[in-house]
């Protein structure tokens, strides 16, 4: 005879006492399903967070009020969490999941993992705790009225990094320096020139035109000879922007002048480049202040971050952000560094003051500060019904495998709207491993093609083990019959070879590197395959992949063009700290069994293009706008 | 409504701003704006109330009244998160709160521990939206009738165990607007689906489409005559789930209280009963609906509250905003296909019913079946028992790839 406790039969509602469960991430997801898993009969949590509590957070976070604000997420959560259920016994952790103190032998502890998170890089590593573990996880994203859930089981399904993930995407260093031709572009420049006055100088970030632009000359030659000169002319190459900018005592009609007058007159030299473009018009301090200044308005009543305020306005916004930044700096002491924040106002106000200048004099637009604001935060929009029904679906795929059913589980879709079969929630089968996964195959392998004389060891170790393979702590040898010890997750050990490149341990085309991963239990095997014709801006490329090309919106060959290789933030989890969200694009799901997108334009790719994120969108290729694709696919220097 | 709303004019302060940020960036600040001058009632307190109210607090209404005659009971607040462990025998309503009202300070929310059923006409008019969860059929439907004469949207919905469904009537022209990718080639003048497929499509560019549909009220959803040569064409394609929600609705009507896990044995026969009562009224065969939904629809479980709560929610929020696209039909049923013991767990939304603006003048029943071809084509796997032969039936109608494929593959395990 059935017996039931509330909804459930007795057998199930008693594993459920029993069981141990882990939720990492107590977000949008997160809150919802704490509530959902002490409601359901769950007694054993543990939840994971490394974040605080932020004022946006509140209209879907329910768990928290105003009276949180700043203080543990996971802590919080617990809190609140154990009014619903007294007897529940939570634990909090407020870390991160990537803290080696969580290893294989701490994911053992439970029964089922649910990822409520909002990075690829604590995804991609859970999933491979959770494969090292043999524990199933649940896996799950929401970004404004979409969401998806899914479940993972080592050999039984596809794991997180069985299909590629395109990268995020960047923009030539020659579009954003030279030849912006979107808001966008003028946003990351200024988020760059951020760094390059107040933060941590970076080579990559460089804001002063590109002399070397390739589209600047009509031969190659001319191109290198004119990179060769301005590297030798000090006049044109600064040294340090920031420390030419601390020079002028962050005068800011200095570096206005500099910035929107000087620079843009150089730009105008390179004359090729506007033979097809509207020439950008430079601006001078003194000239807008007495033409503009008695003409601007004051600004409209309603809300100040909803308004386009004029050219003026923008130069008083920049006066008054490069002030209040100076002070902060100078307040920090000698040789600090800011760092950049979409919630720290002044910091945004600068971006928002500098990246509208640059939209006005390359003809754009201006935009309004919230709409900055979305672009150079990477802000996904995020609403408590998405998350809460997405949360209520991960219990009931968890209830499965409780059950044993795993066989049963689904990764399931929510739709804005119905789909043409009038289904708002679209589940799918889960798809077996993929056999050549460099996370979860038997041998893991892969072959990187790069310059073995350019690549350095650090570069190795930050850009392709870590941000690309997902690694945490790389220990690395190379398969030269000696075991040579290229680098050690042991500080100090092997320090001394990060600026030296591959090339001087004889590291050559087809050499093979092993690399481990402690932590992770993973093991991955790279094949060398040394090249000189990597594209301008490329570091290295994954053979066999090409995730590059894999969103294509195909009739835009611009946009496919200019993204490149080698970010410098996909790795970043993106709650590091204050509270900011970042998102990832993944590949989750093949469209064949999925009804609920429009088909793509040309079945070409037969994959769904999707994002995972607490509040991600995930997008059908057919949904991509090229605006849309730029706002969002573009990943910022994180802090 | 929405007319009413703009003429009110709320204004979105900068407190506001900050805390309704990451929505304002998905729906935009007119329709918070419009959000904010909505009053909602919401009946019905449970579970499924209880996600529903903190839904619509979170997203910012002007208002929230919380109507509630029923007392707190360990089993009717099994998934009811707004209740104090400590009320047990207050008022739901009342005992619900405070908590409702920490969700979001900047929102009116009222208790009112009356019975629906003794409030006068009156009192619904004041609102812009009425929520109906837990109710019993013969009240959805007068407050329904009563509602679409007035122009105030109305929802319905309620959790069994792992089933619930939710209905919503926005009356009989119901105007929004909806983003479609641009077509190339318009489809030749047709209101079904699959043109749609045909035609070339642009992914780069979207337009806004102005559009009307007519929803039917619920007691038309309800009073399908299963007898018409149309609706019995249709019936193949109509999800068991319809006829479930049948059974559990005259559950409600005959005992006064959904099925208890308390009294489970009794409970169990008494639904059998009504079940085969039920199809045989609508000279339809008892095999339609087997006995595997008895021991899934007892109580009300807290994640299914959450996925139709979020979706009723979100259907609320989005009639506020015009702009957010095609409502969500008319019916829906949230679905589990189970088979006893190795049962697969699996929730499919069913949209049974869906009007459209081209269709007003037919008979319901034509409308329901028709529509509910695509509406059935739900996904559904079992892994042994159950009744099989229905859903392969219902799929190999369908000529796509696609939950087909997943069909076939959960067949070949079987056997």
């Amino acid at each position: 005879m059935v017996q039931l406790v509330g909804s459930l039969r007795r057998e199930l509602a008693e594993s459920l006492s029993t069981c141990k469960v882990l939720v990492v991430g107590a977000g949008g997801i997160g809150c919802e399903l704490l509530k959902n898993l002490v409601l359901t009969g769950f007694k054993n949590i543990e939840v994971i967070d490394l974040d605080t509590i932020d004022v946006s957070n509140l209209n879907r976070q329910f768990l928290f009020q105003k009276k949180h604000v700043g203080k543990s997420k996971a802590q919080v959560a617990k809190e609140s969490a154990l009014q619903f259920c007294p007897s529940a016994n939570i634990t909090a952790y407020h870390d991160s999941i990537m803290n080696p103190d969580y290893n294989v032998e701490f994911f053992r502890k439970f029964m089922l993992v649910m990822n409520a998170l909002d990075n690829r890089a604590a995804r991609n590593h859970v999933n491979r705790m959770c494969l090292a573990a043999d524990i199933p996880l649940i896996e799950s994203g929401t970004a404004g009225y979409l969401g998806q859930v899914t479940v993972i089981k080592k050999g039984m399904t596809e794991c997180y990094e069985c299909q590629p993930k395109p990268t995020q995407k960047t923009f030539p260093g020659c579009t954003i320096r030279n030849t912006p031709s979107e808001p966008i572009h003028c946003i990351v420049w200024a988020k760059y020139l951020f760094n390059q006055l107040f933060g941590e100088e970076d080579a990559d970030q460089e804001v002063s035109p590109d002399t070397a632009d390739p589209e600047a000359a009509w031969n190659p030659e001319d191109t290198a000879a004119r990179a060769t000169a301005s590297e030798k002319d000090g006049d044109i190459k600064r040294v340090s922007t920031k420390e030419w900018a601390r020079s002028t005592g962050y005068d800011s009609v200095k570096l206005f002048n500099k910035l929107f007058k000087d620079d843009i007159m150089y730009l105008l030299t390179m004359d090729k480049l506007w033979k097809k473009r509207k020439a950008p018009i430079p601006l001078d301090w003194q000239q807008l202040e007495n033409s503009m200044r008695p003409q601007e308005e004051s600004p409209a009543s309603g809300l100040k971050d909803q308004q386009v305020l004029g050219v003026w306005g923008y130069c008083q916004l920049f006066q008054h952000s490069v002030e209040t930044l100076r002070l902060q700096l100078q307040e920090k002491g000698e040789g600090s560094e800011l760092v950049w924040d979409k919630d720290d106002p002044p910091a945004m106000d600068f971006v928002t003051a500098a990246a509208n200048l640059r939209m006005h004099i390359f003809s754009m637009n201006m935009k309004s500060r919230f709409d900055v604001k979305s672009m150079a935060g990477n802000i996904i929009p995020a609403i408590a019904t998405t998350n809460a029904v997405i949360a209520g679906l991960i219990v009931l795929e968890g209830l499965k495998i409780l059950s044993g059913e795993l066989e049963s589980c689904r990764t399931i879709f929510l739709n804005k709207c119905p789909n043409l079969r009038k289904k708002l929630l679209v589940p799918c089968i889960l798809d077996p491993p993929s056999a050549n996964c460099y996370v979860c195959a038997s041998k893991p392998e892969v072959t990187v093609k790069l310059n073995v004389q350019k690549t350095t060891v650090l570069s190795l170790q930050d850009r392709i083990l870590k941000e690309r393979f997902g690694m945490v702590a790389p220990d690395v040898q190379i398969e030269d019959g000696k075991g040579t010890i290229l680098i050690s997750s042991e500080e100090g050990e092997t320090e001394a070879n990060n600026n030296k490149f591959l090339g001087d341990f004889g590291i050559r085309n087809g050499s093979r590197l092993q690399a481990d991963d402690f932590l992770q239990d993973y093991t991955l095997l790279i094949n060398v395959l040394h090249t000189e014709e990597l594209e301008r801006d490329v570091e290295f490329e994954v053979v066999g992949e090409a995730p590059d090309k894999a969103p294509p919106p195909q009739n835009n060959q611009e946009e496919v063009n200019s993204i490149t290789n080698g970010n410098k933030d996909s790795a970043q989890p993106s709650t590091s700290s204050k509270g900011e969200h970042h998102w990832k694009l993944s590949w989750i799901k093949t469209v064949k069994y999925d009804k609920n997108t429009r088909p793509l334009k040309s079945l070409g790719s037969s994959r769904q293009f999707h994002v995972l994120h607490e509040n991600s969108h995930f997008y059908s290729c057919a949904n991509i706008t090229a605006q849309r694709f730029s706002n969002h696919q573009l990943s910022f220097q994180h802090h | 409504m929405i007319d009413m709303i703009e003429k009110e004019d709320p204004v979105i302060s900068e407190e506001e701003a900050a805390q309704y940020d990451r929505q304002i960036r998905l729906w935009g600040l007119d329709a918070q704006k419009r959000l904010r001058g909505s009053r909602v009632l919401l009946a019905g307190v449970g579970g499924l109330g209880a996600e529903v109210a903190k839904n619509l607090i979170l997203a910012g209404v002007k208002g929230l009244t919380l109507l509630d005659h029923e007392q707190v009971s360990e089993d009717s607040c099994r998934a009811q998160f707004l209740v104090p462990v400590t009320a047990q025998g207050q008022n739901r309503a009342q005992a619900s709160l405070e908590r409702a009202q920490n969700l979001n300070p900047m929102v009116e929310v009222h208790a009112d521990p009356g019975r629906i059923e003794d409030k006068p006409d009156d009192f619904f008019l004041q609102f812009d939206a009425v929520c109906l969860t837990g109710c019993s059929r013969d009240l959805m439907v007068r407050v329904d009738q009563l509602c679409s004469k007035h122009n105030i949207k109305v929802f319905c919905g309620d959790v069994h165990g792992y089933y619930g469904y939710m209905f919503c009537n926005l009356g009989p022209e119901h105007n929004y607007v909806e983003e479609k990718p641009k077509v190339v080639k318009p489809p030749a003048d047709s209101n079904d689906g699959p043109e749609a497929k045909k035609a070339k499509i642009d992914p780069n560019e979207t337009t806004m489409v102005k559009k009307t549909t007519s929803f039917c009220t619920l007691k038309e959803a309800l009073e399908v005559d299963w007898t018409s040569e149309k609706a019995k064409a249709g019936l193949k394609r109509t999800p068991v789930d319809y006829f479930l929600l049948h059974v559990l609705l005259k559950f409600h009507t005959d005992k006064g209280r959904d099925p208890d896990p308390k009294s489970f044995p009794e409970d169990s026969q008494l639904l059998r009963q009504i079940r085969d009562d039920v199809l045989e009224a609508l000279a339809l065969s008892a095999d339609l609906l087997n006995d595997d939904f008895i021991s899934y629809c007892f109580s009300e479980m807290s994640p299914v509250c959450a996925v139709v709560g979020g979706v009723l929610g979100q259907e609320v929020v989005k009639v506020k905003n015009q702009s957010s696209g095609l409502p969500i039909p008319s019916l829906t049923a949230l679905r589990r296909t189970v088979a006893l013991n190795s049962s697969p767990i699996t929730l499919s939304w069913l949209a049974t019913l869906r009007s459209s603006s081209s269709c007003t003048a037919s008979p319901l029943g034509a409308r329901c079946c028709g529509e509910a071809q695509d509406g059935c084509s739900f996904w559904g796997s079992r892994s042994g028992g159950g009744p099989c032969r229905l859903e392969a039936c219902k799929c190999s109608s369908l000529s796509e790839s696609g939950p087909e494929k997943e069909e076939i593959n959960s067949e070949n395990r079987t056997n």
